[in-house]
């Protein structure tokens, strides 16, 4: 899929100068990198070196004073509307008030008219969900894959071009893990962008491009990496091959070591 | 965004009303029962515990002693708890040692005689230190024996200035008796009247802490609609051009309105009734519509203060303790005169009491209007509800 602006044909995101501390621990070192559209997109790294709080600053629901995200001439770290627009997030605990029903839920984060949210829910990003079985119910009555369900509708019903979801197996079994990957990998093939955060090896059948985080640094590798291998890069004991060797769109200012 | 918030907060907060009326019948029920039951218990004509009172008399005459515990004795207050009974002092002092009387009240030697021509023999009363409740109604016994006793002191004194006037002097020694049964005999035949015009307030007191009780009992049903949501869902609202302070004031206005139409549709109902009760009136009037409005808006900055410190459940429970703990502090659930003048200061200044004040003036047919203490707590309590949803949702993230 092309991402087009003013005519131009934009291929990807140029996230710059992602520096994060929390308290006195420097969790995101200045990071710098390209997201390359219409990709599938792994984050992956050991616990607590920052992975959700990259995703967070990605999706724009944490500041961060100094970095900046280029979609063409846009930032979309100043420009909420067109990054609103244009990103869906999927925070890892569901953004979802209980006593509220599937739809006040929908209402409350769709951007449109109360009167639209029915053709919204026609959407095929939307309609892949199969929400509209369980519409009316509150979400307090919903197991838990059908509330991950509902939280996926909620970033995709204003229809964004990427998806970013964090950890989207946690806490789910086996089948709705199932489920859920079946969604992104349908969301991916439909030409959209998809990047998300995952412990479960599994999730990495959807994916196509991997980023590693390591001691607040991202590094990207070229290959999908399984077992040990993928253990060992996560510890930071073998070095990750250059994307272009794999013939993967190197789309710059990453680091290899 | 901002009316979609709205809405859906108020989507919520009506959801509340099935389990908020349930509450209230349920509540209201409890509440009537125990009023009635300490009503029946306040007001009945048998005792419900007897303690004695020994009276040491060292007067030679003691036709007055016998018409004063007659008196005493015969007052429903006194009647309730005390029993008094004639002894000799070491009888007495006996009885108070092995704990069968809880008092001794020593009147000296010519005490009548230094009633009547303003000479002071002092009664001297002994405690046992193991009835603290019976002391404390003694206690207040005494001292309403002693405002009695100089107004009859005043009345005799009035009639011997107008023998020594009209020149019958001659006769004012022989007149002294009569005068003194005279006295007697009016005071007592006032009794009624000193029941009568105490018993109104006390009463309607009691039936502004049972609303003020009930109103905030059944506010803890507002805890779903006013209970804090999960971080993500913060982090998401707030990158959507919704502030904090927006959002929580969207959550407290809307509670604040729903209350405020649920309190004056009962109101409103409640104000056509005619109440059996003398001296309880329900009027509908501008005054009534803002207490109203404060009474909402103060429970729901209470309870979303409450919500934003505590976990839910915390949250509930202490809005019931609190609510309790300030009505009693400002001497709204027991009578003031039994609560230490300390503890009586700082309640008159906390908001519940204040609030129980109004309610009083409010049901007894004449409302003032005092908006400013009990809003400038509403303000408080919600900044407050605010900073700690600041801090607590910075800690978080």
């Amino acid at each position: 899929m092309m991402f087009f602006m003013d005519n131009r044909i934009i291929t990807n995101i140029e996230v710059r100068g992602v520096d994060f501390s929390y308290r006195k621990n420097h969790v995101l070192k200045n990071l710098s990198f390209d997201l390359p559209l219409g990709e599938s997109i792994a984050i992956l790294g050991a616990n607590g070196c920052g992975k959700s709080t990259l995703l967070s600053i990605l999706a724009g629901v944490r500041r961060c004073s100094g970095a900046s995200m280029l979609y063409g001439g846009s930032d979309l770290c100043k420009d909420k509307k067109l990054r609103n627009r244009l990103i869906g997030y999927v925070p890892q605990t569901d953004p979802l008030l209980p006593e509220l029903s599937v739809r006040d839920n929908l209402l409350l984060w769709f951007s449109g008219h109360a009167s639209k949210l029915n053709e919204a829910l026609t959407l095929p990003s939307v309609e892949m969900l199969r929400i509209n079985d369980f519409i009316k119910k509150p979400v307090r009555a919903l197991s838990g894959g059908m509330r991950k369900r509902v939280s996926l509708a909620t970033a995709l019903i204003n229809d964004p071009q990427i998806l970013i979801m964090d950890e989207p197996a946690a806490a789910l079994d086996l089948c709705y893990k199932a489920e859920i990957r079946e969604y992104l990998s349908l969301f991916h093939q439909s030409g959209k962008t998809l990047v998300l955060t995952t412990h479960d090896e599994e999730d990495l059948s959807i994916i196509s491009v991997l980023y590693l985080l390591q001691n607040g640094q991202i590094f990207r590798s070229g290959q999908i990496l399984r077992g040990n291998e993928l253990i060992n890069a996560i510890r930071g004991n073998i070095n990750i091959t250059a994307p272009s060797a794999y013939g993967l769109p190197n789309a710059g200012g990453f680091n290899a070591p | 965004m901002l009316l979609k918030l709205f809405r859906l907060e108020l989507k919520k907060s009506l959801r509340c009303i099935p389990v908020l009326l349930a509450g209230v019948l349920l509540f209201g029920v409890l509440f009537t029962l125990v009023g009635m039951g300490l009503s029946s218990v306040i007001y009945s004509s048998e005792a419900i515990a007897h303690a004695t009172v020994a009276v040491v008399s060292r007067e030679e005459d003691d036709r007055y002693i016998n018409m004063a515990i007659d008196y005493v004795g015969g007052m429903e207050s006194a009647a309730l708890a005390l029993d008094f009974e004639i002894m000799e002092e070491d009888e007495a002092m006996n009885a108070l040692d092995k704990g069968k009387v809880i008092a001794i009240i020593l009147l000296p030697e010519h005490v009548i005689e230094g009633i009547l021509y303003g000479e002071n023999y002092p009664v001297r009363i002994l405690f046992s230190n193991e009835s603290a409740l019976a002391s404390v109604f003694l206690t207040e016994l005494t001292r309403s024996g002693m405002i009695m006793l100089s107004s009859a002191q005043a009345s005799t004194y009035t009639a011997a200035e107008l023998y020594y006037k009209n020149d019958h002097v001659q006769d004012l020694s022989k007149a002294y008796d009569e005068i003194d049964m005279i006295n007697f005999n009016y005071v007592l035949s006032r009794e009624k009247l000193f029941i009568s015009e105490d018993a109104l307030p006390a009463f309607l007191s009691f039936v502004a802490t049972g609303i003020l009780l009930l109103l905030c009992f059944s506010h803890i049903c507002y805890a779903p609609a006013l209970k804090r949501e999960n971080l993500p869902f913060y982090q998401l609202l707030f990158s959507r051009q919704i502030s904090p302070l927006l959002y929580l004031a969207v959550k407290y206005l809307v509670n604040s309105l729903n209350c405020f139409f649920l309190l004056l549709l009962a109101f409103l109902i409640l104000s056509g009734i005619e109440f059996p009760l003398d001296g309880l009136e329900l009027y509908f009037s501008g005054g009534a519509v803002l207490l109203l409005a404060l009474t909402a808006l103060l429970l729901t900055a209470f309870a979303l203060l409450l919500q934003q410190l505590f976990s839910d459940a915390a949250a509930v429970m202490l809005e019931i303790v609190f609510s309790i703990v300030m009505l009693f502090a400002g001497g709204a659930i027991l009578p003031s005169a039994f609560l230490p003048s300390a503890l009586l200061k700082i309640g008159r200044i906390l908001p519940l009491p204040m609030l129980h004040s109004q309610w009083l003036s409010l049901i007894s047919g004449g409302y003032e209007f005092s908006i400013l203490p009990i809003g400038i707590y509403c303000i408080c309590f919600f900044v407050m509800a605010y900073l700690v949803f600041i801090l607590r949702k910075e800690a978080r993230s």
